[in-house]
């Protein structure tokens, strides 16, 4: 496409910028509330990052919350009843997602278009009251006093300690930077071309021998496997896990984030879900109308931009090149 | 199990049943019209609590009059909201799920402010029980009942007996060959619509003096009515009643006999159910 070509080194300077901007925030910004803000903002970034490519196909993904909830019950389970390290925990609560993912997907998957947004909103609904009747993990409460993280020893001596909010800050900037490389390195290559050809013609990708159900799979499991590993973030970082942190709205944000944000692109989510997390923020005054003026955004930016947010930088940036060269403007969102 | 007990449960069912059935026509039609899963059906049915109790108690009029005039009010906001959210959005179901979302966490919130969260109350505009088989039911429940019977009824005749109900229908099926002979299949879109939320805001205010008003019983309804939905297959009329007052039942009988916790078997059967068949009980492929 034309737009890559003409803002390839804008985007470059822009994510430099950006990294430097989101490894220096703590240091510029001494105040924890505007820490737990960045950590919201990286965290729901890589939720709505992971549920992207399943979004793009059609299928409203609407299970993150429990997948979220499953991961963090297992580091939670095994931290405090077994006394595992913190990050084979973690590894382990990924691995526990992504294969309770494989045992329910094959049959899910089977459910099409909205039904599929009903089974997986059933499955939501079945994990977080399952585990909210679960009494020796806690009942609705959940468990409690989860430790944080294990100190990681670094070869020269010094230790990476997580005591204040910064060092889960840096952790969850690292998880973010690792996981959306790895989503839009997979995006860019061959799984990203699938999908966009699943999107636009699944039976004709799948009568060209293409098998588009397993990849279906693949990519829910991926996004189970963050799902858990981000759940795992969660207990390590709140210090506990309880049915009530993973209902439906925790399943349905990283959507809206990223339709707002718009599915044309690879950014969208996460332009998507900076907006829409730090919004809130700038009304802090009147506490009461937060959620008011949250949702009056969402549906001002999908009555307005077609494509969402990032279509209408799309759009402006098409309008700019095709009037230098003096071509009539074009809709370029025609990958929707 | 005493006889008593049963009529209770069956009547309790019935009537949150019948009201389920008001709820899922609605969503039902708007999905089969305007292809919208509109999630905020739910803040509908709420806003016509809300509505009723202001007319009744704050306005002072009587509580049929408050009814209807919800309904009609509702109506009206269906109009608009047609108008100004999902006609522009027409035949594009991500967007316009997106934005029944953000309608549906707007007018939480809106009514969170207006209304506070702890909740309205308004007492049942008759009083009184008349005996039955051994159990005792209220009249006011009894009015319930029989007024969704109404209603369903009067949908039932205006969908397939009426001119307008064919042009709905003709539009259902295809919309663009409803078009093609003439069918104004834009304003058919918004009075459907007005139509869908009339009902839900009937079905909010007949509720309303059996339960608080909260600004989020919304929520709490659609649920039930997804669960309907599935139960009977998206866009089938005669599914939604069925599957209506099936749940209806089941949740009647689930809390009395099992408790809290029967509301995962309901979830765990859809889940089941979509499994084997992934079009809904009733709904065709």
């Amino acid at each position: 496409m034309r737009i890559k070509t003409y803002t390839i080194r804008g985007n470059i300077i822009l994510l430099i910028a950006m990294i430097a901007l989101l490894i220096s925030w703590p240091v510029m910004i001494h105040n924890d509330y505007y820490l737990l803000v960045g950590i919201m903002v990286l965290f729901q970034i890589i939720l709505a990052v992971s549920v992207f490519p399943l979004i793009r196909m059609g299928l409203l993904f609407v299970a993150q919350g429990g997948f979220l909830a499953i991961g963090a019950y297992t580091t939670a389970l095994l931290v405090t009843r077994a006394g595992f390290n913190t990050w084979l925990a973690m590894l382990i609560s990924g691995i526990v997602a992504a294969i309770a993912s494989i045992l329910i997907i094959y049959p899910s998957l089977r459910a099409k278009g909205l039904y599929f947004l009903l089974v997986t909103l059933s499955l939501n609904q079945v994990i977080t009251i399952g585990i909210s009747n679960w009494s020796w993990a806690g009942g609705p409460a959940g468990i409690l006093y989860i430790p944080p993280p294990n100190s990681i020893p670094l070869p020269w001596g010094a230790t990476i300690e997580f005591s204040s909010v910064a060092d889960f800050y840096y952790l969850v900037l690292a998880l973010a930077s690792l996981i959306v490389f790895i989503l839009y390195r997979l995006w860019k290559g061959y799984l990203g071309k699938l999908i966009k050809a699943i999107n636009t013609a699944e039976d004709l990708a799948s009568s060209l021998g293409v098998p588009t159900l397993r990849y279906k799979m693949l990519i829910v499991i991926i996004c189970c496997f963050v799902c858990g590993i981000m759940g795992s973030f969660s207990a390590l970082f709140y210090g506990l896990a309880s049915p009530g942190q993973f209902g439906l709205f925790t399943s349905f944000y990283p959507i809206v984030f990223g339709i707002v944000g718009g599915i044309g692109y690879f950014a969208g989510p996460i332009v998507g879900t900076i907006f829409l997390v730090t919004l809130p923020e700038f009304f802090r005054f009147t506490l009461e109308y937060q959620p008011l003026i949250y949702a009056t955004a969402v549906i001002l930016v999908m009555l307005l931009f077609r494509g969402g947010l990032i279509g209408l930088f799309a759009k402006l940036v098409e309008l700019a090149q095709t009037k230098s060269k003096g071509k009539f403007f074009m809709n370029n969102l025609k990958e929707n | 199990m005493e006889q008593n007990v049963i009529v209770q449960v069956l009547i309790n069912g019935l009537t949150t049943g019948l009201i389920y059935v008001l709820m899922a026509l609605g969503f039902s039609l708007i999905f089969s019209i305007l292809r919208v899963f509109n999630f905020a059906h739910g803040e509908f049915y709420m806003l016509g609590a809300v509505l009723t109790y202001y007319i009744v108690s704050i306005a002072g009029l009587p509580f049929y009059v408050g009814v209807l005039a919800a309904m009609l009010a509702m109506g009206l906001l269906g109009l608009v909201v047609e108008r100004i959210m999902f006609r522009p959005l027409a035949d594009q179901a991500l967007p316009s799920f997106i934005v029944a979302l953000g309608l549906s966490m707007g007018l939480s919130a809106l009514m969170a402010v207006i209304i506070g969260s702890r909740g309205k109350y308004i007492s049942e505009p008759i009083s009184g029980v008349i005996k039955f088989l051994g159990a005792s039911i209220s009249w006011y429940t009894l009015t319930v009942i029989i007024a969704s019977i109404f209603l369903v009824l009067g949908l039932h005749i205006l969908i397939n007996y009426t001119k307008f109900g064919r042009t709905i229908r003709a539009v259902a099926s295809n919309p663009k060959a409803a078009l093609l002979v003439g069918v104004k299949t834009k304003s058919i879109r918004s009075q459907t619509f007005a139509i869908a939320t009339g009902l839900a805001a009937a079905a909010g205010a007949l509720m309303a003096p059996l339960y608080y008003i909260t600004p989020y019983i919304g929520n709490q309804v659609i649920f039930k009515v997804m669960v309907v939905v599935i139960l009977g297959g998206l866009g089938s009329i005669p599914g939604a009643v069925f599957g209506g007052l099936i749940l209806g039942f089941i949740e009647s009988v689930g809390l009395t006999y099992i408790g809290g916790i029967a509301n995962i078997f309901g979830w765990l059967f859809i889940i089941v159910l979509l499994l084997v068949r992934p079009q809904g009980l009733m709904g065709k492929k």
